[in-house]
């Protein structure tokens, strides 16, 4: 023996309901009101736990979608090119090699891989590989360095190389190459300058950001190109 | 990333339940600068709708947290990065989820597909499997699982959904849909343009064709079929039993 009564027959009008609504696109979207109204009767309904857990999830949510962003800008503004290297016409350190390379559009490479750090003047060593420089970069002073490290994954990997516009101005979201009080050289994305202060920021949620003095500039120039080796 | 072809922003903003962003136009400018704590608030306003979305496009319960914030981030980025401006924020979020979610069923079921083929078709199949065992047995216990015709749906079952369903306007259907959200009344008739005394009376109407309707095709069963039908209304929550609150209505309820 069955009968309806009106419970029963509600949780039949629901489950034909439900069934509609995951089954019809049209039906389900039709109303943006309805939907609101149960996005916050959803959020009403939430216990302190789920509460807090969404806060810090939100938090979370939010830092990796600014990150995402930046880095999907700077992979536009810098797309991965075929390296084309070549032994440099002088051996010389890099102070004097940057002339010699920049009238045959070249770059210098240096084997001093970025954030490597342990307080070795840049300018004094030596080189022997040079990059040909891309058609599209106009002549200048350039230096090509190795990355190592991921703190700027994923946009740069470790022992990708990188082309440094040597006198660029940097502004806020370029990418530099900067060195920092201990005489190490870093690879970072300016996220802020404020005041006498500059922010340099990685990609990798998992390192913190580095503040350094804008005058005197650490800046030793700007990332224009990025380069793996094929 | 799914597309919007209602990207024209119109006058006919919703208001949308944020004090720091009263409208999903302001809520969205302020995403499209990078504001941070703009995106916080579309996290906390959309997530507990896109995880009941979630659940009812049936993503597993260990998967639906990654799965929700993986689709809000996709859709807040392409929001950023191409400063798109949906005219219905929330069909834009809703929709782009259950057409992800789609993909990863049928994504899903084409792995488990040429999981089983391998199996199977041994010399068609892309997939190599070592063979440890070329017996019979072996071989039929690796068989698909629906190929076994007694698992296919059952006809009454089906029946009873396309019976209820048949002949339901598309108002009606709205309506079932709002019953089944726990709507308030009044929300409904806005919904649908009618007043809240008219919702009633509709609601009345339609659960009176319904009890009519599902007790002529209770009837039409035969014995196992009915049983079947009993069985899938416990797995579906419904009951059927009587509630002793209901037990006075006897005389007017229908009875098999």
């Amino acid at each position: 023996m069955v009968s309806f009564d009106d419970r029963a027959i509600n949780d039949l009008m629901s489950a034909v309901g439900r069934e509609a609504e995951l089954t019809d696109d049209d039906l389900a979207l039709q109303d943006e009101r309805f939907l609101y109204w149960l996005a916050n009767d959803l959020r009403a309904g939430l216990d302190q736990d789920q509460r807090s857990k969404d806060e810090r999830d939100a938090a979370e949510f939010a830092r990796r979608a600014l990150t995402r962003l930046k880095v999907r800008v700077a992979e536009k503004r810098l797309p991965r090119r075929k390296l084309k290297e070549r032994a440099a016409s002088i051996r010389a350190t890099l102070a004097h090699s940057i002339p010699a390379a920049s009238r045959e559009r070249c770059a210098t490479i240096l084997d001093l891989a970025v954030a490597a750090g342990g307080g070795r003047e840049l300018w004094d060593e030596p080189c022997d590989r040079w990059l040909e420089l891309p058609e599209d970069v106009p002549s200048g002073r350039y230096v090509a360095l190795r990355v190592a490290g991921d703190s700027m994954a994923p946009l740069l990997g470790s022992r990708e190389v990188i082309l440094i516009e040597l006198d660029a101005t940097p502004r806020v979201d370029d990418l530099i190459v900067a060195r920092l009080p201990d005489q190490s050289h870093v690879v970072k994305r300016i996220a802020s300058m404020k005041g006498s202060i500059m922010e340099l920021a990685s990609f990798n949620p998992e390192y913190e950001s580095i503040f350094v003095a804008r005058d005197p500039s650490p800046v030793v120039g700007t990332v224009i190109a990025r380069f793996t080796r094929e | 990333m799914e597309q919007s072809d209602n990207t024209a922003r119109g006058e006919d903003d919703e208001a949308i339940a944020s004090t720091r962003y009263p409208t999903s136009a302001r809520l969205l400018a302020a995403i499209h600068r990078g504001d941070e704590a703009a995106i916080r608030e579309f996290f906390l306003l959309y997530a507990p709708l896109m995880r009941d979305q979630a659940r009812r496009m049936s993503i597993g319960h260990d998967e639906r947290d990654e799965f929700v914030m993986t689709v809000l981030d996709d859709v807040v980025l392409h929001l950023m990065e191409h400063h798109i401006v949906p005219r219905y924020l929330t069909r834009y979020v809703v929709a782009s989820l259950r057409n992800r979610a789609r993909n990863w069923h049928r994504d899903s079921a084409r792995r488990l597909a040429t999981r089983e083929r391998a199996y199977t078709e041994p010399s068609a199949s892309e997939q190599r499997i070592v063979a440890e065992c070329y017996s019979e047995y072996g071989m039929r216990a690796s068989e698909q699982l629906g190929s076994d015709p007694s698992s296919s749906p059952s006809g009454s079952i089906a029946g009873l959904a396309q019976r209820l369903s048949r002949g339901l306007t598309r108002d009606e259907l709205v309506m079932l849909i709002c019953v089944e959200r726990h709507l308030p009344l009044r929300e409904i008739g806005e919904q649908l343009g009618i007043t809240y005394s008219a919702v009633r009376v509709k609601l009345h109407r339609l659960r009176e064709r319904f009890r009519k309707l599902a007790i002529e095709h209770l009837r039409a069963l035969k014995p196992d079929e009915r049983h079947e039908l009993e069985r899938f209304f416990r797995r579906a929550e419904v009951s059927l039993t009587r509630t002793p609150a209901a037990k006075h209505k006897e005389s007017t309820n229908g009875q098999l």
